[in-house]
């Protein structure tokens, strides 16, 4: 155990970057805890509207504001979620000691080095807090199963298991296994308790966030970045299913085991290699004392089938891993006791123990290098910017500079910008209609506009570069960067 | 490896943690976020204006995919229009005029799919213009003006077009009216009524039009409001100040101001050779 939180840990500081990640996701977070806990509420402080968050919920970005009370750096917050990401792998020990060593050491050696798993953990994002509250939840359970009564095991486990819920949204999902397995347990007390809480918890969080959209609204919208398309029908619906239930099973599920990218072949390769035995290990775990893992990714898998296409992503994920894994070795045990009858004995040989895990113990190690070449890659990538984000950002420090302090700037990444530039901003609209964009930055009182040259999106060069050729007298070049081609333009009223 | 040689402790781990995180800060401590030296290394700054080959090229390329690509059909119009105006801008840049014709082929796509757009048709009718086709030309600034009654640009297009082109004197005097209408300083319209005067030897009227345009294409220099260039703002002053020039030496005698506007003219026209006859034409009227 030790072992591999050192490794772990190793890893995790080789890959270590001390800025924050081009997603712009973890500077969202940053700038909700940084609104928490300077008073403003739980405000997007990039948008000039200053409008109230509800998508994200509460917990993670307190947690990160909270460690804004000691620095500003964005590097103190990260080290934190590496330290959980630690914890992670202790807590994943205990609550699977009761199924043996033969599953639970090639577990620890799978999640401890996952690269998906590592990834995520140098990031600041939250899908390593919400996977330490799940597994901490179970773990103040089984203590509670243990001694029973309505004292602190029972009020610790009932608060403990709705923290996810208001970590990510997702988390709705472990409430909904929570409730069904208490149930099941005739726990009922339990049950009861956790879905007050977490009523209590919905209202609140509502009431902060003035009623404003959610993911429910995303649930049921065709695209939530085009609502002219208006809401889904139930043919969308189940098309949506289709669509994201391929891409989870035939392309990001092995992904997220393996580590690395993978080609259309070797994904469905590997999908019936690893999916089959792990299917095998989540129908054998229902009758095991982990059974509460099956309900929950069950359920979390079924939710995220209905998310909207372009949100389904590895990312998702991160929080199931241990649990595939778990699943994949149960699987393998199981495929193993029917192929050879004496593996399924109530008392085995020593033989057929040290064959048994042998072969769980090849298959731990074959995905744990697998894994590793994408922890090399990261390391050599973990280099700098590109050419493209080196320039966006010189944009933001040319902005800070030169422009007033309340200047409104329309760029591509606004929370991002907002970090380094301390100017608020907006993204054009998504539009083909130049006339809709010119209006929209006119409505947004934009002064200045970032024409970026990113390979990672192509937006700027659909949508934003005719509306500027639409009405050239409107804008002025003020800032330029060759490598690639960047430009700050000054937007006039007319 | 058993169960039960798997030892807890947490001392061990708390000092692991916090060795772990003092590694880190001691590794990363000089590095600030908010405030990288500026410019950073590497960067290569750009002089002049934007290098607009390769965004246009870039633009068209996305755009073309976007028309496969895109499910949301309100958008296929505007699509195949901006798709028209990226040729349109690249022919402009590079001469090719199979550029134009491709950025016929779409605008006037973008016409038929999603009809009553003003924008549309007024772009179309730009490239009839550069074609040389009038006819069509006035035809879509006029469909232009029927959609969007107060499309200026469309309105003073559709009066050059109908003056300089079918010397429908009079429908030019109409556009321009209603141009002048919505903005009194819009450029380029007082000058061709100017001219329209002229013909019809209202010279008051000629004078009045002519120093109006002048007005108007101070102002657009300093706030310029429509995509006009500066060359096509200096070409409109250039014209009235010619023209103003031969008022007040024959209409309007007044040498002072002949001379004013010769001067002005000669600040504004590029060509040497027109520089040479003001001065010869004033010469004739004033004398050296």
């Amino acid at each position: 155990m030790k072992l591999f939180i050192l490794a772990q840990l190793i890893l995790l500081g080789f890959e270590f970057s001390p800025d924050f990640s081009t997603n712009g996701d973890d500077a969202k977070y940053y700038l909700l805890g940084k609104s928490l806990f300077s008073g403003n509420g739980y405000r997007d402080l990039f948008d000039p509207q200053n409008p109230v968050q509800s998508f994200y919920p509460p917990l993670f970005p307190g947690l990160i504001g909270f460690t804004g009370m000691f620095s500003d750096s964005p590097m103190l917050p990260k080290m934190v979620i590496g330290v959980i990401s630690a914890c992670v792998i202790l807590l994943l020990f205990y609550y699977v000691r009761p199924l043996g060593s033969s599953v639970l050491i090639p577990l620890l050696l799978v999640s401890s080095l996952s690269f998906s798993f590592a990834s995520h953990a140098t990031l600041l994002m939250s899908e390593i807090p919400y996977l330490f509250a799940t597994l901490a939840s179970l773990l103040l359970l089984e203590g509670y199963r243990r001694r029973g009564g309505l004292g602190g095991w029972f009020w610790a486990a009932a608060i403990v298991s709705v923290t996810p819920t208001f970590i990510r949204t997702v988390g709705i999902t472990f409430s909904a296994a929570w409730i069904v397995t208490t149930i099941l347990d005739k726990r009922y007390k339990q049950a009861a308790a956790h879905a007050l809480l977490l009523i209590a918890g919905m209202m609140f969080l509502r009431y902060l966030t003035e009623g404003n959209g959610s993911y429910a609204d995303a649930l049921f919208s065709k695209n939530l970045y085009d609502p002219e398309l208006g809401l889904v029908t139930v043919t969308d619906l189940v098309s949506r299913v289709g669509q994201n239930v391929s891409l989870l099973f035939f392309s990001l599920l092995p992904r997220s085991l393996l580590g690395i990218p993978l080609t259309r072949t070797m994904a469905i390769t590997a999908s019936f290699l690893l999916l089959i035995p792990a299917f095998i290990g989540w129908i054998r775990n229902f009758r095991l004392p982990t059974r509460f893992v099956s309900f929950y990714v069950f359920f979390y898998l079924g939710m995220i089938s209905f998310q909207q296409t372009q949100w389904v992503g590895e990312r998702f994920l991160i929080p199931l891993i241990p649990f595939l894994a778990l699943f994949l070795f149960l699987g393998l045990e199981t495929i193993m006791d029917r192929i050879v009858p004496s593996f399924s004995k109530p008392v085995q040989s020593s033989k057929s123990l040290r064959m048994k895990g042998g072969v769980l113990w090849f298959a731990a190690i074959g995905i744990t290098v697998i894994n590793f070449s994408g922890h090399l890659q990261s390391i050599k990538m973990n280099t700098g910017l590109p050419g493209d984000w080196k320039n966006f950002y010189s944009c933001a420090d040319w902005i800070r500079l030169n422009t007033p302090s309340d200047a409104i700037v329309v760029n591509r990444k606004p929370e991002l910008f907002y970090l380094r530039a301390q100017r608020k901003g907006f993204v054009y609209p998504f539009s083909h209609d130049v006339e809709k964009v010119i209006a929209g930055l006119q409505q947004g009182n934009a002064r200045y506009c970032v024409l970026d040259n990113f390979s990672w999106t192509n937006t700027s060069a659909r949508y934003l570069f005719p509306a500027i050729l639409s009405h050239p007298e409107r804008f002025k070049v003020v800032y330029s960067l060759r490598n690639p081609d960047t430009y700050i333009l000054e937007f006039r009223s007319p | 490896m058993t169960v039960s040689t798997i030892r807890k402790d947490p001392l061990f781990y708390a000092v692991l943690f916090t060795a772990w995180s003092l590694i880190l800060f001691i590794r990363h401590a000089d590095h600030h976020y908010f405030d990288t030296p500026f410019p950073s290394s590497g960067l290569e700054r750009m002089r002049g204006g934007m290098s607009k080959m390769s965004l246009l090229r870039n633009s068209l390329t996305e755009l073309q995919k976007n028309l496969i690509e895109e499910k949301n059909k309100s958008e296929k119009p505007h699509i195949l229009q901006n798709i028209g105006c990226a040729y349109y801008d690249l022919y402009k840049e590079s001469g090719d005029r199979t550029l134009l014709d491709s950025a016929l082929t779409f605008t006037y796509h973008s016409t038929v799919e999603r009809p009553g757009i003003g924008r549309f048709h007024y772009n179309l009718g730009r490239m009839f213009t550069e074609l040389g086709d009038q006819k069509r030309a006035l035809q879509q600034y006029e469909l232009a003006i029927r959609c969007e009654p107060t499309h200026i640009l469309a309105l003073s297009n559709a009066g050059t077009c109908a003056y300089f082109a079918f010397n429908e004197r009079k429908a030019a005097a109409s556009y321009f009216g209603r141009a002048l209408a919505i903005d009194s300083l819009m450029p380029m319209c007082n000058v061709i009524l100017g001219l329209i005067s002229l013909d019809e030897k209202d010279r008051h009227s000629a004078r009045i039009n002519f120093e109006k345009e002048i007005a108007a294409c101070a102002h657009a220099t300093v706030h310029n409001k429509y995509p006009l260039t500066i060359e096509s703002l200096n070409y409109a002053a250039s014209l009235a100040h010619g023209h103003l020039m031969t008022l007040y030496s024959t209409a309007f005698p007044d040498r002072n101001r002949a001379r004013e506007h010769r001067d002005a003219y000669l600040k504004l026209e590029p060509e040497q050779a027109k520089r040479d006859e003001i001065v010869k034409e004033f010469g004739r009227y004033w004398g050296r």
